[in-house]
Order: C-alpha cells, then structure tokens, then sequence
C-alpha cells in the first residue's frame, strides 16, 4: 500500500512539471490545445493527490506500522480523531497536506477562466503546476511519507501528548489552507509579469483568493494561539516564539496587501507595490515552513528540529528562485506599472492607505527581524543573542494601536481630498464618546496610561463603524420604508465588501480588547494546599476537593503511556459554586521531558480563571498557580467575528469580476 | 466603496510634482520613525547574559544587580520544597557551581543536565535569588526527532 502512494507521487511529479511545462509553451506559441492538456493535467493532478492523501490516511488508520511515519506518530492507545491528525503532526505528512490543498484549490483557479483572461490565466496555471511540482519533489525526494522499515514494529512510537489537543486538529490544517492559499495571488502576479497584462486583470483573478487566504491563515494563527493557551500551560497564548512569528508575518503581508489592492482598483495607485506585496506573502508562507521545518533559526522555547536538514537546501534554493526571479521581472517591466493617477491631498482616504500599508509593512519587519535576530548575530558576532518579548511590546504594540485608530478614521476620510471641518464633523460624537469611555474606565480603576489610551481607541472605533452601520441603515429606511432587520439584511447584502470589511474590523477591535486586557491585567497567585483547603484569588474561591494518581495505557509502552496527577477544584464566586475544574499534571516515562501540564481553563466574557498543577505529591499536597486572565475570550469571539464577516466580503456577488472597461458593473 | 470601477481624477501634468513631494516626505517621516522605534528598542531588548564563570569573576560589582546567567542544572543538588514552593538548586558550568534560590513552581523541563537561564540577583553570601528561569531545553517538540532514531521501541 505504502508503495502505492510513492507511486502516485511521483507521477503526480511527472503530470504537475508536464502540466508546467505545457501551459507555459503553450500560452507562448499560441497553442490552445496545449493549454487545454495542461489543464487536463492540474485536475489530474488533484485527483492524484487526494488519492494519495487517502491512502496515508488509511495507513494511519490502520495502522501499518511498517510504514515509518505511521510508526513515528500513532500508536494503538491513539483515539481514531488523533490518528488522522497524525496526518499533519509531521514533517512528511505536513508537505502532503500542504501539497493536497495546494492541487485542490489550482483545480477550482482552472474551473474559473474567464473569457478575458486567457493568456494570463495560461501562465498562472504553468505557475501553479510549476510549484505543485516543487513540493511533489520535495516529497518524493527528503520528505518522503510513504518511506517504509526494514522490519514491521509490533507497535508505534506515538503522538506526542501536547499534540494530542483539540487545536493540533484543526490549527495546522488551517494555517496550511493559508499558506497554499497564498500561492494563488502569487501566481497571479507572476503570469501578469510574464505575459505584460500588467492592468488590474490580475488584481481581479486574486482578489478573492487573496482575502481567502488572508481568512484562513488568521484564523490559522489565531488557533494556534488557543493551542498554545490551552495546551502548554504557561498561562499565555502568545510568547513572541519564532514559528509563531514566522506565521504572523506573511499575514500581516497579506493585510498590506488586502488594503493596497483596493488603491489600485479604485485609483490606479500603488501597482509596483501590489506585485510586491503578492510575491512576498506566498515567499514569507515558505519562509514559515523555513523556521518550523529548516532548523536554521531556533527559540529558546521551542524549535521543531535542531540540525539543518537536506530540506533546508531545498526550501533555500526554491525561495530564492520565486523571490529574485519575480522581482527581476518586476524590474524590467518597472516602467509599464507607472501609477494612473497622483496622491493629492494629504487629508484624503488614500493617505490613510499609504499609512495603512507603511504601518503593516513597519510591523512585519519588526517581527521578522525580531525572528531572525538571533541568526543575524550568529552569522555577526558568533553567538546568538535573542530579543525578549519587550521589544515585541515596544515596536509592535505602538504600531499596531496607530493601525486600530486608522480604522477609525478612514471611513470619513474621502477619497482625493477631505476638507479638515468636514473631518472634525465626521468624528466629533466619536471622539467624545471614547473620552467619555475613557473617563469611566478611569473611575472605574484602569490607571495604566496605554491600556486607557488603547481601550479609548478602541471605544472611538466602535463609535466610528456603529454610525456607518447607522447612516446606511437609515438611507435605506429612509428611501424604502424597511423594517430595521430587513434593512440592515439588506444593506449588507448590497456593500459586500464594505459592510464586510466594517464587521472585520469590529472584529480587530475585539481581539484588540482582549489582548489589551490579558496583557495589562494578568494576575497570578501561587498556592500550596493539602486536600480540604481553600485560597481565595481576586473575586473566586477555590477549594482543593481530590486527587488522583492512576497509570493509564502502560502495556505497550508508547508516548500515550502516563502516570495521571489529578486534582479537583471547586469554584466559588461570592458564595456560590460556579464550576468544578480538573487540573493535572501527566508523567509521560517515555519521552526525554515526561512532565506535561494539563491546565483547567474556566472562561467568562469577564476573563479566565486559570489553574495549572505544579506538583503532586503523594500525600496529596499540590502545588498550583492561579492566573486570572481578563477579557481572554473576547480574542476568540473576535476570531468567530472575523469569519462572518470575511467570509461576508468574499460571497460571489454573482456578477462577474470583469476588469474596468471590460464589462461596467457597480457595487452598491 | 461604492463603485469599485470608475477612478476619479487623471494625471495632470505640471503642478502636481509638488504634491508628491509632501508625499515622499511623509511617507519618509513615517518609515523612519518606524525605523527609529524598531532600533531602539532592540537596543533596549538585547539582555545579554552571563555564564557561571563570568558572574563569580565580577564578583561585588554584579551583586543586587538584575543579571541573567546560563548554566547546567546540577541534578543532585535539586531541592523541592512543595509545601513552601521553594526550589533550591545549582547551576555550573566549566569555571564552578552557583546556589539558586526559587520562589515558584517548578518547571515542567526542569531536570538534570538541562540548560537554563536564570533572572534575578546574586547576594554577598553567594547565592542567586531568582525570579525567573528559562529553560533553555532545545523543544518539547524535539522528542519526536530524538524517537525517530531508534526504531523498534
């Protein structure tokens, strides 16, 4: 079986290059039929990869441990949800699912050609094919998932137990789904390169892509930091880690380019910069999988792996060449991408823009360079010297509240010119709104300068998209006598992307609530109780009911093998029982660090109650820290938010994406 | 966003070289105070740290001073405390031991021959009283690396 799926890689080799190839040439020398095979192929090859994604899955489900990195990742005591989650808890498995969603989503850009952009379209599916067949490379070669044992091991190794979380189901596949989804508006970019369709035909095959994209690896991102907040247990979700960074990156590319994107469309502005912000979102998502897989540059806390490896080269050599190839091209077409039209008025919706992208682009190179520090002072002064978290705080913090005021802002900024009275007008209620927000949360105890400043922000931003929603609302009832809800309905469904882009950045401001509070208001307590006794944390009261010490999964050995430490908590809140948590601590005797923490998380709107187990011992005396976390969960509606609203300004409007002068449509 | 197609305003030639000047000059100002921010504060982040060696050469002038130090955790000289949640304990390194004193849990990648990074200040009687320790354990994740070398298990 393991045979087969080699096999169907490697033609999915053979057909992906063929595919490369053929659309290339025949896009070139004007040969359709050509084109037409090459698009035969990219769906062949779809279909060849979904067929070898079964046969892994099948293998892990089995399992067939003959099968290396079946037997590197299950074992028997692994529950079925687990062993099909072993599929991406690997580096080989990662590649394939990478690669999977990769096939799927070039076969949906085949499916839609359109009749006005043949020729690029032509070029961007020989992209496409070109870097599918890198990564069928890549496995076939170093990264192979299908590579059998010499002997058939009576059992596997094992999930490691912190991956064995509900987040590792769905964060990798995820941040994946972003990261192949990233390819589309480099392909895009790139066949407009090549071909010299340099008009915004491009701009248009990508923009949903792109927002896509863009959804999927935030959302990615975001649950990887619910991971990290439920599973490590340190308290956190975000510790400024290198591969954490590494995903934040492309993703602040991305909203750069998101913004940027509709300068072009709406006034023929910012054209270099769009190809370059494309081209750097998928070469940074490779740079990603560079920091998580390469072993090139690694945290203190947590690197994947510690030696470079030959997919180190491969991932080096495959990067330069789509970053210096593109931007070679970029170059010599440099005079053909002129700008239609000149900033006019400082006060104007496109000055917002600039900042918008200067601000993304300024925050993208912080965390990058914060990434790569460490590497730049090895390669420098021979040792490597880490940044802490501060400069993240520092650099990052500041930007991004600029950012979240922007949002605020733009709305009543109009494109071209904004007269500054017209300006104030257009802010004024905001404004007081935020300072009257701000004085009550002063009364109310918050002191901190920045936190006050932030949630003022955030406050006037709210204000700022609530009258927008408000304005529209009214116009509507106004003209067309609608009920509230048919109204609002309605005026959603005609500004897609406008009141889409509004519910988003609500969104923005949510998580922005939730970061400020987890980070200015943390609270940590330790405790050392014996069965019986309570310890009072800010507004709760926790009573240490019991405790358990249980071996569970001992024949065979495996990393699910564990002695269990459990101890029960009661909950109280001015008297009354809230909830009953379960903290333990599990001793995994196989792996080189047994100890792994299995916090309790209890979650309001308010904030979390936290509890982490530091020891237990014998006699029943436990060791805790108690963190209270504010406002955590308002990241995570803010996520759910987000979606809607994404998924919103993506729906099909049914009208066709037809460039300027091609066919005239209007967005409500 | 009302209207995603028609572009208001064509280029003008003359005047408008002026205006784009304002333009490169706040776009200017803005990329080099982000600049600016991004350079002091690696300044101000760069806590470089000390081994056990170089702490007992500085001797008096490191002591009550926040220092960093980088050492190997001594696996017999670990105490736990539970009921007080003190971990006593010492790092070494080539050049000799240092004492560390703990007020905290302990954790999870604290074991013998781990590598950890201490935060806190070093007292005239010779011991470290930390209130911060970084394991410096090259990953939980590492494990699965480690495994793969020795098939058959």
């Amino acid at each position: 079986m393991a045979e087969v799926g080699y096999g169907i890689i490697l033609l999915t080799l053979i057909v992906s290059a063929y595919a490369a190839a053929a659309a290339w040439v025949g896009q070139r020398q004007g040969r359709p039929g050509l084109v037409q095979s090459a698009r035969n192929g990219l769906l062949a090859v779809a279909g060849l990869v979904t067929l070898a994604s079964a046969v892994l899955l099948y293998l892990l489900l089995a399992p067939d441990f003959r099968v290396r990195y079946v037997y590197e990742h299950v074992s028997s005591h692994l529950a079925t949800v687990y062993r099909i989650s072993a599929f991406w808890a690997g580096q080989e498995g990662s590649f394939l699912l990478w690669l999977w969603f990769l096939a799927i989503i070039t076969a949906l850009v085949v499916s839609q050609e359109k009749a006005w952009d043949r020729q690029l379209h032509s070029q961007t599916l020989a992209v496409l094919a070109f870097i599918e067949a890198f990564f069928a490379l890549v496995l076939v070669t170093v990264n192979d998932p299908f590579a059998t044992l010499p002997i058939r091991p009576a059992e596997g190794v094992g999930l490691l137990p912190l991956l064995e979380n509900p987040g590792m189901i769905f964060h990798p596949p995820t941040l994946f789904l972003g990261y192949a989804g990233y390819t589309v508006p480099f392909a895009f970019a790139v066949a407009a390169l090549l071909t010299g369709q340099l008009d915004d035909r491009w701009l248009r095959g990508i923009r949903r892509w792109s927002l896509f994209a863009w959804l999927t690896l935030g959302i990615g991102i975001l649950l990887g930091a619910w991971w990290a907040y439920v599973e490590l247990g340190w308290g956190g979700y975000w510790a400024w880690d290198p591969v954490e960074n590494a995903s934040l990156v492309p993703w602040l590319i991305g909203t750069a380019l998101l913004h940027s994107a509709v300068m072009q469309e709406r006034r023929g502005l910012f054209k270099v910069w769009n190809m370059v912000l494309a081209i750097l979102a998928f070469v940074l998502c490779l740079f990603a999988t560079f920091v998580t897989r390469g072993g090139v540059i690694l945290s203190d806390l947590h690197g994947f792996s510690s030696s470079a490896l030959p997919i180190t080269y491969y991932l080096l050599a495959f990067m330069a060449l789509i970053l210096l190839g593109p931007l070679f091209l970029l170059y010599s077409r440099r005079r053909q991408l002129a700008g239609e039209n000149e900033l006019e008025a400082l006060l104007s919706r496109e000055s917002g823009f600039l900042l918008n992208n200067l601000l993304f682009c300024g925050m993208a190179l912080a965390v990058f360079l914060g990434t790569i520090f460490p590497t730049l002072t090895l390669i420098a002064r021979g040792e490597r010297i880490a940044l802490d978290a501060s400069f993240y705080n520092r650099t990052f913090g500041p930007l991004a509240l600029v950012l979240v005021l922007l949002i605020g802002v733009c709305p009543v900024l109009a494109w071209r010119r904004t007269a500054a009275d017209r300006l104030w007008r257009g802010l004024v209620y905001q404004a007081v709104f935020a300072l009257v927000g701000a004085v009550i949360l002063f009364v109310l105890g918050i002191r901190e300068l920045f936190a006050l400043l932030s949630f003022a922000v955030c406050a006037f931003v709210t204000a700022t998209i609530v009258s927008e929603f408000y304005r529209g609302l009214m116009a509507r009832r106004r003209i067309g006598g609608e009920g509230y809800l048919v109204a609002l309905g309605r005026l959603i469904a005609r500004g897609r992307r406008r009141y889409g882009g509004y519910i988003v950045h609500l969104a923005i401001v949510l998580i922005a609530i939730g970061v400020i509070g987890s980070s200015f208001y943390k609270n940590e307590w330790l405790a050392s109780l014996r069965p019986g006794e309570e310890v009072a944390i800010g507004d709760y009261t926790l009573k240490y009911e019991d405790y358990a010490i249980e071996v569970l999964n001992a024949n065979p050995e495996t990393y699910q093998s564990k002695v269990r430490f459990a101890t029960t908590l009661g909950v109280y809140r001015t008297g009354r029982r809230v909830t009953t948590l379960v903290a333990e601590k599990n001793n995994h005797w196989v792996l080189k660090n047994p100890w792994v923490t299995e916090v309790a998380i209890h979650s309001s709107l308010k904030g979390d109650l936290y509890v982490i187990l530091g020891g237990l011992e014998q006699d029943g005396l436990a060791s805790f820290q108690l963190v209270v976390n504010p406002l955590v969960s308002w990241l995570w509606i803010g996520g759910g938010l987000l979606s809607v609203g994404a998924v919103i300004a993506m729906w099909p409007s049914g009208r066709g994406d037809a460039p300027r002068g091609l066919t005239i449509t209007n967005e409500a | 966003m009302m209207d995603a197609i028609s572009r208001p305003g064509t280029k003008r030639p003359g005047k408008l070289a002026n205006k784009q000047t304002r333009f490169i000059v706040g776009g200017l100002i803005v990329v080099l105070v982000i600049g600016y921010l991004i350079f002091t504060s690696i300044q101000g982040s760069t806590a470089p740290y000390l081994t056990v060696t170089e702490l007992r050469s500085r001797g008096p002038s490191v002591y009550e001073r926040n220092v960093r130090v980088s050492g190997i955790i001594q696996g017999a000289s670990i105490d736990w405390n539970a009921q007080d949640l003190l971990l006593q304990f010492e790092i070494a390194d080539e050049g000799g031991h240092l004492p560390v004193v703990y007020k905290g849990l302990r954790p999870d990648m604290f074991r013998d021959g781990a590598q950890v990074v201490v935060e806190g200040q070093y007292t005239a009687e010779g011991i470290f009283e930390a209130h911060n320790l970084v394991l410096k354990c090259p990953s939980k994740y590492e494990e699965a690396a480690t495994a793969t070398a020795q098939p058959g298990g």
